[in-house]
């Protein structure tokens, strides 16, 4: 009898060949074949060593896996523990995460209020001798340098954000508000760990949010102590637009 | 019928405790957390294969199904959701494994916990098919060995497998055939001498 599994059929008269029987091995071990077919599969099962065999491997495996006590289990405190921890403020990883979303969202909604109020101030660069403003205030066709960052007493001058031109690079202040929020999202993530150290690296970004508003005031007073990569870019040529 | 009856009644508690759970109940909060850590525990260990981080994972998804208790559907079984919480946390620590070391999450496994009289196979032919099989299992996929592991471990039907897993029912039925196929190939080399005479008998 040619019976082996996958390499040609057997077909008895009466019943169904190797690969019948196999296309019904999953439908079989998943409990899902008809009475018809299950005792058609179970008579070519005695015939067929091959299938027998295939079948009795995988149904070996699977009595081992369900039976099987080998794991190690839970202590008796766990739920204890779960229960404590779940009372527990600031130690507990959901408090946690809902903690984390409303201090971000706090310090994000600052960030925006603080942008908001920012945007009439563009710190001025210079290059090569020239005065350049990179976020320049534009009515119409004119472009307008300020050194004081004041637009009071400018006719003809807005200082809303949305009626910039939608080309404009963003000002140094708005890329390092950015980063902040990107800094202080990684320092509240880093700081989930120590529930004590949260409040501390919140501190510090506050106080760095602090230190980008001074700049924007004065920044050749600022830029010395806020640590920006980016500081020493301003004295190269040809990173600012002329505009 | 009994088994029906038998569900209902359990689907019926569940409910209670849940809305118990809900109003922040500590007692029913211990009743689900008890009626479900066990098996939830024996799952997600036998997917990240270590007890720790095992334990840590088991305990985030208590956490995370009761923080969200307010959009759990009661349609649904409290252990399927469960699971499906552990599912994702198993998978976030799977990947993040295999990001820092490199390497599948199979090879980093911790040594077999021998059975010391628990199992009901006690000889070494029977540990060295135990050993082979549970090796072929960590060896599968995340999503094939949650399926084995759910299927036959679990007893969980396709369906509810599907709702763990959030995939069709064709998906999970594929994932099992291709684990079986590895569980045969797997077994295959020693099925002339452990198995040799059973499989040959069996049926």
């Amino acid at each position: 009898m040619a019976e082996c599994f996958g390499r040609g059929a057997h077909a008895d008269i009466t019943g169904m060949d190797c690969s019948q029987a196999h296309k019904l091995f999953d439908a079989y071990l998943d409990g899902e074949l008809s009475p018809t077919l299950a005792s058609e599969l179970a008579a070519h099962r005695l015939r067929c060593a091959a299938c027998r065999r295939a079948l009795a491997l995988i149904e070996v495996s699977s009595r081992v896996l369900l039976l099987d006590q080998s794991e190690p289990s839970l202590d008796e405190e766990f739920t204890d523990r779960l229960l404590a921890c779940m009372n527990r403020p600031y130690a507990s990883p959901w408090l946690r995460y809902r903690n984390r979303l409303v201090v971000f969202g706090s310090l994000a909604t600052a960030a925006v209020v603080a942008l908001a109020f920012l945007a009439p101030f563009s710190p001025e660069r210079h290059v090569a001798g020239n005065k350049v403003t990179r976020d320049p205030l534009i009515v119409g066709d004119r472009s307008h340098e300020h050194r004081d960052f004041s637009v009071q007493g400018t006719p003809g001058v807005r200082s809303s954000v949305a009626e910039r031109q939608p080309a404009e690079s963003p000002s140094q202040v708005e890329v390092d508000l950015a980063e902040w929020i990107r800094n202080a999202r990684t320092n509240i993530e880093a700081g989930s760990e120590e529930s004590g150290a949260v409040m501390e690296r919140i501190d510090l970004t506050i106080l760095q949010l602090l230190d980008i508003l001074e700049s924007a005031r004065d920044p050749a007073s600022a830029w010395d102590h806020y640590p920006a990569k980016d500081a020493s870019q301003d004295d190269e040529p040809g990173d600012v637009e002329e505009l | 019928m009994t088994d029906q009856r038998s569900d209902q009644v359990d689907r019926t508690e569940e409910r209670r405790l849940i809305r118990k759970a809900r109003a922040g109940d500590t007692a029913a909060l211990r009743a689900l957390v008890d009626g479900h850590k066990d098996r939830l525990f024996s799952f997600i260990f036998r997917m990240v294969r270590n007890h720790h981080d095992a334990e840590e994972i088991c305990q985030d998804a208590f956490l995370k199904a009761f923080s969200s208790l307010d959009s759990y559907s009661t349609q649904y079984r409290f252990s399927t959701w469960l699971f499906t919480i552990g599912y994702r946390i198993c998978l976030n620590n799977l990947r993040r494994k295999k990001a820092l070391t490199g390497e599948a999450s199979a090879h980093s496994i911790e040594s077999q916990v021998t059975s010391d009289g628990q199992s009901p196979l006690e000889s070494e032919d029977a540990a060295r098919l135990r050993d082979r099989i549970w090796e072929a299992v960590d060896r599968l996929a995340p999503a094939q060995r949650a399926s084995v592991l759910l299927f036959y471990r679990q007893e969980q039907s396709c369906q509810d497998i599907a709702k763990v897993l959030q995939v069709p029912v064709a998906t999970v039925k594929s994932h099992l055939h291709r684990a079986r196929a590895r569980l045969r190939d797997a077994l295959e080399p020693i099925a002339g001498t452990e198995l040799g005479e059973w499989c040959n008998q069996a049926g």
